[in-house]
């Protein structure tokens, strides 16, 4: 390469994997929330699906 | 809870925004690498011609860093401001629904001020040749950092829900003073290295400028979308935990109910067994009141302690 043109690009090489870090880390982050926020979900639907099991064995119960 | 009530007609922008905002910054990330100009660093030893233009400085690549991480701390600001601004709902109307709004405009903060702080040291790291410098941005964003990582772990150390509420929420209008400070301290000490960037005079060229607000309106919408879908979730797990509670009060209250029956029915079987040993070996008392012997033999004591 042209030594000037080096001089030129020399700082946007050894500059790359820090910018290359520094979006996938933001998309990581917000992934990250995501995959939590997915999880919580999930565990939320499951509880409420035990909870009105509980409810419905109850009122079974009261029944009998 | 009046969360569904209240929030319906938001909700419905939100699939609307999410698309738009991923759209938007994914745009600006493109016209970022592909479009917008390198900015210009220190001084070449001779000037060179590139594509027809004379370059005199170094191009910098890390400077790109900006376009996103920019957006990304004014949306922790904005976030946060609402987190405050339900944490003073919560506390004029004591209702809890504004502590689960609150807490969930806290935790997309969390997720916002950790990817400002990832973005932000890796140019650090770059630029600068070290992971930290105690600049007054740096060390007031650094504070708020702490501050939104203490809201959580004050929240985790209190049990009680009205307590927990009540406390978060002063602790996080307490904190939310900090991000005024921490956006406006370029301004208030102009020695800073941060520049300022949200001016009239930028001279930011339309090619620059453009990604930029791209990115930061997207940037935005994802932050609202964000906000409101946890909101939906974290409303949802609040009325399950509820839900649990009250029926496992419930289950308390019936099984409290069940021991006073039998421990009545154990009470009446000892009165009679009591009485009829009385009548038994003392037939001389035959005539004296039963009613006073019974006082006697089972005073009311047991059943208010229990």
């Amino acid at each position: 390469m042209d030594p000037i043109l080096a001089e030129v690009y020399s700082t946007v090489l050894p500059a790359a994997p820090f910018v290359i870090g520094a979006y996938v880390g933001i998309w990581i982050a917000l992934a990250a929330y995501v995959f939590v926020l997915a999880r919580r979900s999930k565990r939320t639907e499951r509880d409420f699906d035990a909870l009105r099991q509980a409810l419905a064995n109850r009122e079974e119960k009261l029944e009998h | 809870m009046t969360y569904k009530a209240n929030q319906r007609p938001l909700d419905a922008l939100v699939p609307v925004a999410l698309v738009l905002g991923v759209a938007l910054v994914i745009v600006g990330v493109v016209w970022t690498f592909t479009l917008a100009p390198l900015v210009q660093g220190a001084e070449l030893s001779e000037p060179v011609v590139i594509a027809g233009q004379q370059v005199t400085t170094k191009l910098l690549l890390s400077q790109k860093i900006f376009y996103l991480h920019v957006p990304v701390a004014v949306s922790s600001f904005a976030v946060m401001a609402f987190a405050a601004f339900w944490s003073i709902r919560l506390l004029m109307t004591g209702d809890r629904a504004f502590d689960v709004r609150a807490k969930t405009a806290m935790e997309v903060t969390l997720v916002f001020v950790a990817a400002t702080m990832i973005s932000g040291d890796l140019w650090t790291c770059f630029e600068w040749g070290v992971w930290w410098v105690w600049e007054p941005r740096l060390t007031t964003y650094f504070i708020l950092t702490l501050l939104v990582i203490g809201y959580f772990i004050l929240r985790n150390a209190i049990e009680d829900p009205e307590r927990r509420a009540r406390f978060s929420a002063v602790f996080c209008i307490v904190a939310f003073v900090d991000a005024p400070i921490s956006f406006l301290i370029t301004r208030l000490v102009p020695s800073s290295i941060h520049p300022v960037v949200f001016r009239t005079d930028s001279g930011l060229p339309p090619m620059m400028l453009i990604p930029f607000l791209l990115g930061l309106f997207g940037m935005l919408l994802m932050a609202f979308a964000l906000t409101r879908i946890a909101l939906a979730i974290n409303a949802r797990a609040a009325e399950v935990e509820e839900l649990k509670a009250r029926l496992e009060e419930q289950d308390a209250q019936a099984q409290r109910a069940a021991a006073q029956e039998a421990l009545d029915r154990l009470r009446a079987a000892g009165v009679r067994v009591s009485d009829s040993a009385s009548s038994a070996h003392t037939p001389e008392v035959v005539g004296s009141n039963p009613d006073s012997e019974r006082s006697v033999a089972a005073p009311d004591s047991p059943s208010k302690e229990v």
